[in-house]
C-alpha cells in the first residue's frame, strides 16, 4: 500500500516536471525572435504546409500552446522539421531501441568493473591492488568520455585494428563504445565502492561481527557489502543521467544510429520538433530511472522509509 | 556574613580562602587552556601538505594557470592565422617562425614617440595623430589574435617588445587550416579556465544563497524551496541547455543579443552555472538544517549570540568545508561540460578556442589511412591533465578535511 | 580461588598517530579467576577499553601496536594468535559487549539473522536449531514476544532492549569469560539497573568470569567482586570491592570515591573534584602520572613510577595493591581526620 501511494506521487511529479519542461521549450521556441516558427527561412514548402497546418499559426497563443499539449500528451510529436518525410515518433521509435542497448552494455560494464575493483582496493588496503584500481579509477574519472574515445579510436581501431570503426549491427561494434561510455562511471563506482567500504568497515558493527569470530570473508560479505552498496545504488541515478548525456557524444563519434545522435543533430540544425520530442523523451526517461533507484535504495535499506 | 572592603592586608579568614580558591581556579584555566585543540583548517592543510600526489596536482594547477594567465605574453604563434597552402595538417616540427608584424609595431611606436616630441608648432602635427589612429585600427595584432582586450593586447605588445617577430615553432604541428597547435592549446586554455571559474563561482553564489536562505529559516519556506529543487532536479538541464544553445546559434538571435551586449561566451557560461547549482544548493542547505541543531548553536545561545553571530561565526564556518569539497567537485565537472559542448559544436564558437573544440577538429580528422595524431593528443593531453589535477586536489582537500580519516 | 583463567602480563599498547604516539596501556597485569566479577576502573582515556580490545586482538594494528606483553588463556599467548586462530576463541570462549548498542548491531540485518550465525559458527547449530536457540536467549535476557520480534531490525528496539540483544549474542555460546566494557553507560539509571541484575543472574546461572569496565564506582558496588583503578595506562591498585570502599589507599581512588556524590552526607557538602587535567598520553609525565594532580606529592613521586606495593599476597583474596609511594603516610594524615581530607 505504501509502494502503491509512493508511485502515485511519484507519477504525480512527473507529470508536473514534464509539463514544465514543454511549457519552457514552447515558449522558447515561440518567443526568441529567429526561433523556429518565426524567421526560419530554410524550410521546405511540404513541411512548412504541414506545420503550418498542424500548429495553426495564425490562431492565438494559448490555443496553440492547448493543441501542442494535447498532441504532446497523446504522444504525437509531429512531423520532424529537417528530416522529411519522417515524423518526429518514427525518428525517436528507430534511435531509442539502439541508445538503449548501448547505455545497458555501458552500465552493466561500469558496475561490474567498478564494484569488484572497489571491494578489492578497501580490502586489501594500500596495497598495489588497491593503489593501481584507484589510479586506473581516477584516470576513468578524470578523462571526459569523448577524449577517451577518441584515443581509444586511435589505439585500437587503427594501430591495432582490434575493433571496427564505426557503425552498428553487430557486437563487436558495441563493445568499444560500451568501454568507453561506461569507464568514467566504473573509475566513480570503484571509489564509491571503496569509500563506502572502508568506511563500514570503520564502524562498531564490524568490531562487534569480528568479536563473534566470524571470518573475515563472512564479515566482508555478510555484514559490509550492504551497507557499502549503498552509496553506489544513490549514484545511480545521477549515472543514469551521465550515461544519457555520454551517448550523445559517443554516437557521435562511432556513428552510432541512436537517438543521442538524432537529438545532436536535430539541436545543431535546428530541428525544433524532433529535438523537443528528444527533450521530452529523455526527461520521462531519467525521471522513471530516479523512481527506480530510489526504490531500490529503500530495499537494501531497512531503516529507509518511502514517503 | 557582612563583607566590608578592607585593603589587601586584610586578615579576614573569609577573604584569605576566597582568594585562593581564586588562585585555584585561575591555575585550572590555564591548565586547560595549555591543553592546545587543533582547528580544523591548520589541520587540513597539514594533511593535505602530507599528501604528495596531491600537492604534485596543486602545483601543476598553478602553472598550468600561470601559463594561461600569461600566455598573450608568450612568443606562441597566432592561434587563428591560417595558411592553409602552406602549413596544412604539418607534423610537429622545429623549423623556425617568424610573425613578421615586427616591423609594423615599431614603425607605430617611434609615430607616437615623434608626437610626443614633437613641438606643437610643427605643420606635420595635425596629419600625424589620424596616421597614428589608422596604424592602430589596422594593427595586425588585432587580426592575429581576433581584437584582443585591453590587458591582453597590453601583453602582447610587452610580447612584441622583448621577443621581436620570434616564435615558437609549430612543435605541436598544425591543424588542417594551418594554425599553429600549441598556441591553439594555450589559447584554449584561457577559455576553458576561465568557464571553469566564472561558471563555478555563479553556482557556488547561486547555491549557497538558496541553500542557507532555505535551511535556516525552515518550515513552509523550506518547504517550497526544496520543492522547486526537486522539481528542477528531475529536469534535464543539460539537454536543455543543449536544446537551447541549438536556436541561440541562429543567425537572428546571435544579431539581436549583440545588440545588448552579450555575446555567446557570457550566455555560455551563466547557462552553465546555472545548472550545476541544484547540488550546491541541496547541501547547503543539509548542512544548515543538520547545524541548527547542534549543541553548540544552543551553547552559543545560551552565552548570548546575536543571530548574525550565530550565523556568520558559527554555522558559515561549518558550511564552508562542505562547500570547499563540492567546489573540488564541481570545477572539474564544469570544464568538462564546457569541452562537451564544444566538441558538439555547440560550445565556444570560432574564432574562439576552447579545449573541446579542438578535440573535436582532431576527430574530424581522423582517417585509418593518415593518423593526425597531434591533433587530439595535445589538445586531449591538456584537458586531461587539468582534469586529472584537479581530481587529485580535490581528493586530497577532501581526505584533509573529513575528521574521520584522520590518524587512518 | 583456584588457577586464573586469564591472565595479562606486563601489557603495553601504542597508538601511531598524525600528532604523536600515544601510549595507552603502560605495563599493566592482571588476574582473572572462573566465576569471578573484576571490575576495572578509570576515567576516559585511561587505557581500560584498550586493554581489553587487545586481549580479543580487536586492536586494529595500525595504528595500534603491542609493544610488550602476554596474554595467557587456556595456557596460550592471545597475542601470538592468527586472525584465523582467534576465531575458535571469539564469540566461544571469550565473548565480548560494547557500550553503545545503537552502533553495535549491524542496522542491514535482522536480529535472528544476527544472533543465529553466532551459534551456527561455533556450536554448528542447524538454522532451524540455531533459530530456536536465539528465540530461547531472548526470552531468558528478558524480551517480550521474543519469537515474533526476532524477525526485526535494530532500528525497531529500544536502547535497553539493543543490549539485551548484544548480552544474548554474547552469551550464545556460553563463553567462559564474559567482557563488558561499559554496558550501561549509554543507557539510563533504571534500565542501568535492569542489566546489571540480568548480568549477575546470568553469570549465576553459567558460572563465567566477567571482566566489567566502567567508569562509575555505583555500578561496581552492585556487582564487581574485585576491583582494578587504570590511570595513565597502568594499574594503580586494585583489591576486594568491599576493602577499596572501606580503605582506599592510592590518592586517586580517594578522590574518585570522594568525589562521588553520597547520600549519607550531610546536604551541604561540597563535593570535592579531583583537580587538574587527565594526562597526555604522548606525553606522559615521568614517574608517577598522577603526581600532577596529587594533593601529597612530593619531589620522589616524578623521579620515578612507583612500584605496586601489596598487603597480604596475590593468591589471597583479601590481598591488597596499590602504587603510591606515600600510602603509609596518607593513611596516618586520614585516620587524624577521617571525615574530610586536608585542604591546602
Amino acid at each position: 500500500m505504501q509502494l502503491v501511494v509512493f508511485l502515485l506521487k511519484r507519477l504525480g511529479w512527473m507529470l508536473i516536471t514534464v509539463w514544465v519542461v514543454f511549457t519552457l521549450s514552447f515558449f522558447l521556441m515561440r518567443a526568441i525572435p529567429g526561433g523556429p516558427l518565426n524567421g526560419e527561412r530554410v524550410l521546405s514548402e511540404s513541411v512548412r504546409a504541414q506545420l503550418e497546418q498542424r500548429y495553426n499559426l495564425d490562431d492565438p497563443l494559448f490555443v496553440q500552446y492547448t493543441t501542442h499539449l494535447w498532441n504532446t500528451i497523446c504522444f504525437d510529436f509531429g512531423p520532424s522539421y529537417k528530416l522529411q518525410d519522417f515524423t518526429v515518433n518514427e525518428v525517436l521509435a528507430q534511435g531509442f531501441p539502439v541508445s538503449a542497448a548501448l547505455g545497458i552494455f555501458g552500465m552493466t560494464f561500469a558496475l561490474l568493473l567498478g564494484m569488484t575493483a572497489g571491494v578489492v582496493s578497501a580490502v586489501r588496503r594500500t596495497s598495489i591492488y588497491d593503489f593501481s584500481f584507484m589510479l586506473l579509477a581516477t584516470l576513468g574519472i578524470a578523462i571526459p568520455s569523448f577524449v577517451l574515445a577518441s584515443m581509444a579510436i586511435v589505439l585500437f581501431v587503427f594501430y591495432f585494428q582490434l575493433f571496427p570503426a564505426a557503425g552498428w549491427g553487430e557486437l563487436k561494434q558495441i563493445v568499444l563504445p560500451a568501454m568507453c561510455l561506461g569507464a568514467p562511471f566504473a573509475g566513480y563506482i570503484a571509489r564509491l565502492t571503496r569509500t563506502g567500504m572502508l568506511e563500514i568497515l570503520s564502524n562498531d558493527y564490524i568490531r562487534t561481527a569480528y568479536a563473534k569470530g566470524l571470518s573475515t570473508r563472512t564479515v566482508i560479505l555478510r555484514h559490509a557489502l550492504r551497507g557499502s552498496i549503498l552509496p553506489v545504488v544513490s549514484y545511480l541515478g545521477p549515472a543514469c543521467a551521465g550515461i544519457l548525456t555520454g551517448s550523445l557524444v559517443l554516437e557521435k563519434i562511432f556513428a552510432i544510429p541512436g537517438m543521442g545522435s538524432h537529438f545532436i543533430e536535430a539541436a545543431l540544425q535546428r530541428d525544433f520538433t524532433l529535438g523537443m520530442g528528444a527533450l521530452l523523451t529523455y526527461t520521462i526517461l531519467l525521471y522513471v530511472m530516479n523512481t527506480l533507484v530510489d526504490l531500490s535504495y529503500s530495499i537494501i535499506d531497512p531503516r529507509v522509509v518511502l514517503e | 556574613m557582612n563583607q566590608t572592603p578592607t585593603t589587601t592586608t586584610g586578615t579576614q579568614p573569609g577573604k584569605a580562602s576566597k582568594r585562593l580558591e581564586l588562585e585555584r581556579l585561575v591555575e585550572v584555566m590555564s591548565a586547560a587552556q595549555m591543553q592546545q585543540g587543533v582547528s580544523l583548517w591548520s589541520d587540513g592543510w597539514k594533511r593535505l601538505k602530507r599528501n604528495r600526489v596531491s600537492m604534485i596536482s596543486l602545483w601543476t594547477l598553478v602553472v598550468i594557470v600561470v601559463l594561461a594567465i600569461i600566455t598573450p605574453a608568450l612568443p606562441l604563434q597566432s592561434p587563428i592565422f591560417q595558411d592553409v597552402k602552406q602549413r596544412e595538417l604539418l607534423r610537429p616540427e622545429i623549423k623556425s617562425f617568424r610573425l613578421g608584424i615586427a616591423d609594423y609595431n615599431e614603425d607605430l611606436a617611434s609615430k607616437r614617440q615623434e608626437l610626443i616630441e614633437m613641438s606643437t608648432s610643427d605643420s606635420r602635427r595635425a596629419a600625424l595623430p589620424a596616421e597614428i589612429e589608422s596604424l592602430e585600427a589596422r594593427h595586425p595584432i588585432n587580426a592575429l589574435w581576433n581584437d584582443p582586450g585591453f590587458i591582453s593586447k597590453a601583453m602582447i605588445e610587452f610580447r612584441l617588445f622583448v621577443f621581436g617577430d620570434y616564435c615558437i615553432p609549430s612543435i605541436c604541428g598544425t591543424d588542417k587550416l594551418g594554425r599553429d597547435i600549441l598556441s591553439r592549446v594555450c589559447w584554449g586554455s584561457r577559455v576553458s579556465l576561465a568557464c571553469g571559474l566564472i561558471a563555478t563561482l555563479v553556482s557556488l553564489l547561486i547555491g549557497v544563497s538558496y541553500g542557507a536562505i532555505s535551511g535556516y529559516f525552515g518550515g513552509r519556506i523550506d518547504n517550497i524551496m526544496m520543492r522547486i529543487i526537486d522539481v528542477a532536479y528531475s529536469i534535464p538541464f543539460i539537454f536543455i541547455v543543449i536544446f537551447i544553445m541549438s536556436f541561440l546559434s541562429a543567425p537572428k538571435v546571435r544579431d539581436t543579443l549583440n545588440e545588448y551586449g552579450i555575446n555567446q561566451i557570457t550566455i555560455f557560461f551563466l547557462m552553465i552555472g546555472a545548472i550545476y547549482w541544484l547540488t550546491m544548493a541541496r547541501v547547503v542547505r543539509g548542512q544548515v538544517l543538520s547545524l541548527k541543531n547542534e549543541q553548540f548553536v544552543d551553547a552559543a545561545k545560551t552565552i548570548g549570540t546575536s543571530q548574525w553571530g550565530i550565523i556568520f561565526k558559527h554555522l558559515v564556518p561549518n558550511v564552508m568545508g562542505i562547500v570547499i569539497v563540492y567546489l573540488t567537485l564541481t570545477i572539474p565537472a564544469v570544464i568538462r561540460f564546457e569541452a562537451f559542448l564544444s566538441f558538439l559544436g555547440m560550445g565556444v564558437q570560432a574564432p574562439d578556442i576552447s579545449w573541446g573544440m579542438l578535440v573535436n577538429e582532431g576527430i574530424q580528422v581522423i582517417t585509418p589511412i593518415r593518423i593526425y595524431w597531434w591533433m587530439i593528443v595535445f589538445s586531449g593531453f591538456a584537458l586531461a591533465l587539468t582534469l586529472f589535477s584537479l581530481n587529485f586536489l580535490g581528493d586530497g582537500v577532501r581526505d584533509a578535511l573529513d575528521p574521520k580519516l584522520k590518524n587512518r | 580461588m583456584g588457577q586464573p583463567i586469564l591472565q595479562v602480563k606486563n601489557l603495553e599498547v601504542e597508538f601511531v598517530t598524525d600528532d604523536g604516539i600515544v601510549r595507552a596501556v603502560n605495563d599493566i597485569s592482571f588476574d582473572l579467576y572462573p566465576g569471578e566479577t573484576l571490575g576495572i576502573v578509570g576515567e576516559s582515556g585511561s587505557g581500560k577499553s584498550v586493554t581489553n580490545l587487545t586481549v580479543l586482538g580487536l586492536i586494529p594494528q595500525p595504528p595500534g601496536r603491542v609493544v610488550n606483553g602476554e596474554v595467557l588463556f587456556d595456557e596460550q599467548d592471545l597475542l601470538k594468535l592468527s586472525h584465523r586462530q582467534f576465531q575458535t576463541i571469539r564469540g566461544k570462549r571469550i565473548a565480548m559487549i560494547f557500550q553503545d548498542p545503537m552502533t553495535a548491531l549491524n542496522p542491514f540485518l535482522t536480529i535472528q539473522e544476527q544472533l543465529i550465525e553466532v551459534s551456527m559458527l561455533h556450536l554448528g547449530h542447524t538454522r532451524a536449531a540455531a533459530i530456536n536457540h536465539a528465540v530461547e536467549l531472548l526470552e531468558l535476557v528478558g524480551i517480550p514476544a521474543a519469537a515474533s520480534r526476532i524477525t526485526e531490525y535494530p532500528h525497531q528496539f529500544s536502547g535497553g532492549m539493543r543490549q539485551r540483544v548484544m548480552i544474548a549474542m554474547a552469551l550464545s555460546c556460553e563463553p567462559d569469560i564474559l567482557i563488558a566494557d561499559e554496558p550501561t553507560t549509554a543507557l539510563d539509571v533504571t534500565i542501568q539497573a535492569q542489566i546489571l541484575d540480568l548480568l549477575k543472574v546470568m553469570q549465576d546461572k553459567r558460572g563465567m568470569a566477567i571482566i566489567f569496565i566502567t567508569h562509575d564506582l555505583g555500578v561496581v558496588a552492585s556487582i564487581c567482586d574485585r576491583v582494578l583503578v587504570m590511570y595513565g595506562g597502568r594499574k594503580v591498585e586494585q583489591t576486594d570491592t568491599k576493602t577499596l570502599f572501606a580503605s582506599a589507599r592510592h590518592p586517586y581512588t580517594l578522590g574518585l570515591l570522594h568525589s562521588a556524590p553520597r547520600w549519607d552526607q550531610p546536604q551541604q557538602t561540597r563535593l570535592q573534584a579531583i583537580e587538574g587535567q587527565p594526562p597526555d598520553m604522548m606525553n606522559l609525565p615521568a614517574g608517577c602520572a598522577f603526581a600532577p594532580r596529587c594533593q601529597w606529592k612530593t619531589d620522589e613521586c616524578s623521579a620515578a613510577v612507583p612500584e605496586l606495593v601489596s598487603i597480604g599476597t596475590e593468591s589471597t583474596e583479601g590481598s591488597h595493591v596499590f602504587a603510591c609511594i606515600h600510602a603509609d603516610r596518607i593513611q596516618q594524615a586520614r585516620s587524624t581526620s577521617p571525615e574530610e581530607l586536608p585542604h591546602v
